[in-house]
């Protein structure tokens, strides 16, 4: 079954390629590129992962991993949290607050699909 | 204005005549109206005789009075001004009188004390002079040293301060000798560090320690080193503090860093981005995707220039971080041109001739090498004798440009300069270096406004503006008392110090017009203080006011404060503000001080202070001290006392010419048995009773 992959990062360009390379790896991708259209999208959508920057253009990324987890039905959903902070507390912080994993960019974006496959296996 | 109170003794000659007169007028009384109703041409040639006698009584009176009591009342004030204050004064009497020669003889003795006073001021300067070379040598040490210093006695008021404190804290209206070190940096991690140098049971304090604190305004950082001042009397012990200002460099660490982590964090994004289009690109060639792979060349493309733009602020911060760590200071090239003109060989650098009055900000010990290094190379290399050398701003930057009659140097030639180690500097900096750590470099080219001269430029970042360089303080700035342990007054005991002990401010403001409650403002305010019997030139207050209205021109015509000047001034709660602040505890002193401090009193609501220092008004003093004659206008009294007048109705020259004026009747107070506050104070109040009554009649 194909799963479902929700992307959220304001940089469009990120998005575009992380959405290319997740579709070419045979999964369904949807990009937004905010908070408010994350949480319009998530109930049709339906993601069985999340991937998000921890910064957004309209709110914190953090909120939103807040909120998404919040919504009935989603309190299990993975989420892979990237940010451009490199501080250790940012990482402790994700984690505290609900993220799964988190990766510091810039990355290798072959990590960064072989993290999402495995995080995806786990939760099935 | 004039204001007149009978001596003594006048009123002790009146009230004889008046009760002789009063005395006779009853005897005429009881003569002229008998209670038969009869008159007896007998008893009528007495009342004649009566009348004439009491006529004559006041005629003797008023002679009397004219030639021998005004006369005598007026001496008895003017020796008092001739003993205590001005011993040039000239008696203010008339020309008939009965004295004799007493008031020629006065007047002589005033000569003769002048005479002596110039013989004894003459015996104790010679006797001074070395005591006041090292004084004087202390002074300038102070004066010239880049740090500011303080010393405080062991209560934490002020004894001294040198010009660079003065400027560091600048912004401190408390600022000023006798006043506590709390009033003018924050007090907690002030004594914090004091208590640490504080010897405790069994412990010894440390010798020193160091802070940064910021100024009690808030204003700026500095670092302070506190060392204590340990004698063997613990009543003169005290601490010293060295001051610096790091609140540039504190404000430009915080930035950078700000701005590293930024530009660093700035990085990720396109870094991400262009990991990912990178794989992305690959994939989608691989698999022949011609409009992915359209897509993913462009957002590299795009990615790209975003790294550049970054890499180019990065760089800029880097670049500044390198410069910064080199102290560079304010540096006057025409100065330092000189300095070069006078350490080089002469034969081995061209005739110099400088058109150089700018400011530069540079290592100024490497660049005069760096430029002298460059002549002497146009001398050596290209034979140039003599060139002009001028510096001239243009935004950020100051061009340097030495110019020449004959060919450019070529640029190879000039980089193998440039390459070349300074000498005295261990050949280990060359002089590139120098100029990368200015931001700079040097090229040559024609000089396309004259045929046949070349010229070598050599930007270098220009100096924030110096202002004018006007200097208001006098070469002798009173910024030094190390005599405030001596019985100083604390709090409470004000009342009942000596006049002579307690700390002033003497001010005055000028104003729109003469009515606040009618909506009048303060336009100026101006003072100054006195610190144990001295004027401090160098602790003044002078602030404009914007009196959010129009001055009138009357008002213009009397200070000089037009709307224009006051447009960009801070409004008058502001410098009532700073004014309270700068008065502290002192005791308030004007003229006509009550007029001044109404317009104070009216702005104690919206300004959030209050002005419930004890006040002193030398124009009462006057009239209490003076009472011989009316004059007691600023002018008057200045030319009775020997007090020059300076600044006529600007706020601070008329509080200079107060303070002065003060000064000289605080001398002459004991005469009247008046040595402490309370006591002037109370006397005051009397003039004040007296005058209303005056009114009254």
């Amino acid at each position: 079954m194909i799963k479902n992959i929700l992307i959220v990062d304001s940089e469009a360009n990120i998005a575009a390629s992380l959405s290319f390379l997740l579709e070419h790896a045979g999964f369904s991708v949807h990009s937004a590129c905010g908070y408010e259209e994350a949480m319009a999208s998530v109930n049709h959508f339906c993601p069985d992962l999340v991937l998000m920057d921890a910064v957004l253009s309209d709110r914190s990324g953090y909120d939103l991993c807040q909120s998404l987890l919040a919504l009935p039905g989603f309190a299990n959903l993975p989420v892979l949290m990237l940010t451009t902070r490199g501080l250790e507390v940012e990482r402790e912080k994700a984690l505290s607050l609900g993220a799964v994993d988190f990766i510091v960019k810039p990355f290798n974006p072959a990590a960064v699909l072989g993290r999402v496959q495995e995080l995806v296996s786990e939760a099935a | 204005m004039r204001a007149y109170r009978l001596p003594r003794l006048r009123k002790k000659l009146w009230t004889v005549v008046g009760a002789t007169a009063l005395g006779q007028g009853v005897v005429l009384a009881g003569l002229r109206f008998n209670p038969f109703g009869t008159v007896s041409p007998t008893l009528e040639s007495l009342a004649v005789a009566w009348l004439i006698s009491i006529t004559g009584v006041l005629l003797v009176g008023l002679i009397i009075d004219r030639r021998l009591a005004r006369p005598l009342v007026a001496t008895a004030r003017g020796a008092d001004i001739l003993a205590s204050s001005n011993p040039q004064h000239h008696l203010e009497i008339t020309a008939r009188h009965w004295l004799d020669r007493l008031p020629d003889t006065l007047e002589q003795l005033g000569a003769a004390l002048v005479r002596t006073q110039q013989a004894f001021d003459e015996a104790a300067q010679a006797a001074a002079t070395k005591v006041e070379a090292r004084r004087t040598r202390l002074e300038t040490i102070l004066r010239e040293i880049r740090d500011g210093v303080m010393v405080c006695d062991r209560e934490g008021r002020i004894q001294l301060y040198n010009r660079t404190t003065r400027d560091l804290l600048a912004s401190e209206p408390a600022l000023g000798l006798g006043r506590n070190i709390s009033e003018v940096l924050n007090e907690g991690p002030l004594n914090h560090t004091l208590r640490l140098l504080v010897p405790t049971h069994g412990e010894a304090g440390s010798a020193d320690a160091e802070l940064v604190c910021a100024t009690a305004s808030g204003e700026r950082l500095l670092r302070c080193r506190v060392a204590r001042l340990v004698t063997d009397d613990p009543e003169t012990s005290g601490f010293v503090m060295t001051l610096q200002d790091v609140s540039r460099q504190t404000r430009e660490t915080l930035r950078r860093e700000q701005a590293l982590r930024d530009a660093v964090e700035s990085l990720r994004n396109p870094l991400t981005s262009l990991n990912a289009a990178s794989e992305s690109l690959r994939l989608a060639q691989q698999e022949g995707l011609h409009n992915e792979t359209a897509r993913f060349v462009h957002i590299i493309a795009e990615e790209n220039e975003k790294l550049t733009q970054r890499f180019t602020t990065l760089s800029d911060e880097t670049a500044s971080m390198v410069t910064d760590n080199w102290r560079l200071e304010d540096v006057h090239l025409g100065s330092l041109i000189e300095g070069i003109k006078v350490s080089a060989d002469a034969e081995a650098i061209p005739r110099l001739q400088c058109r150089a009055d700018v400011w530069l900000s540079a290592e100024p010990y490497l660049l005069s090498r760096v430029i002298e290094a460059l002549l002497e190379r146009l001398r050596a290399e290209l034979g140039v004798t003599a060139l002009a050398l001028s510096g001239r701003e243009e935004g950020s930057l100051v061009y340097v440009d030495l110019n020449w009659s004959g060919d450019v140097i070529a640029a190879d030639q000039l980089d193998h300069w440039l390459d070349g180690g300074l000498e005295d500097v261990g050949g280990t900096v060359s002089l590139r270096e120098v100029l990368q750590r200015h931001d700079t470099t040097a090229w040559s080219q024609p000089d396309l406004s004259k045929e046949g001269r070349a010229m070598l430029r050599l930007p270098l970042p220009g100096a924030p503006k110096k202002a004018t360089a006007v200097d208001d303080v006098p070469a002798r700035p009173e910024f030094y008392d190390f005599a405030i342990d001596d019985a100083e007054p604390h709090l409470g005991d004000t009342a009942d110090a000596p006049l002579e002990t307690l700390d002033y401010v003497v001010f005055d403001c000028e104003t729109t017009g003469l009515e606040p409650s009618r909506g009048d403002e303060i336009v100026s305010i101006g003072a100054v203080r006195i610190h144990r019997g001295r004027v401090m030139h160098g602790e003044t207050f002078e602030l404009l006011a914007n009196p959010g209205r129009p001055i009138p021109a009357l008002a213009s015509s009397i200070h000089g404060i037009h709307d224009d000047d006051v447009a960009e001034a801070p409004p008058v709660e502001e410098v009532v503000r700073r004014f309270h602040a700068f008065a502290g505890n002192a005791v308030l002193v004007g003229f006509n001080t009550a007029f001044d401090l109404r317009f104070l009193k009216l702005k104690q609501r919206s300004t959030g202070v209050e002005f419930s220092n004890p006040t002193l008004d030398a124009l009462l003093l006057s009239i209490l001290l003076h009472d011989h004659t009316g004059e007691h206008t600023m002018e008057s009294i200045a030319e009775r006392l020997g007090v020059g007048v300076g600044g006529r109705h600007t706020a601070l020259g008329d509080s200079l010419t107060t303070a002065e004026i003060f000064m000289r009747l605080i001398d002459l107070l004991p005469g009247e048995s008046i040595r402490t506050l309370s006591e002037a104070i109370t006397a005051q109040e009397r003039m004040i009773e007296f005058r209303r009554q005056q009114r009254a009649f």
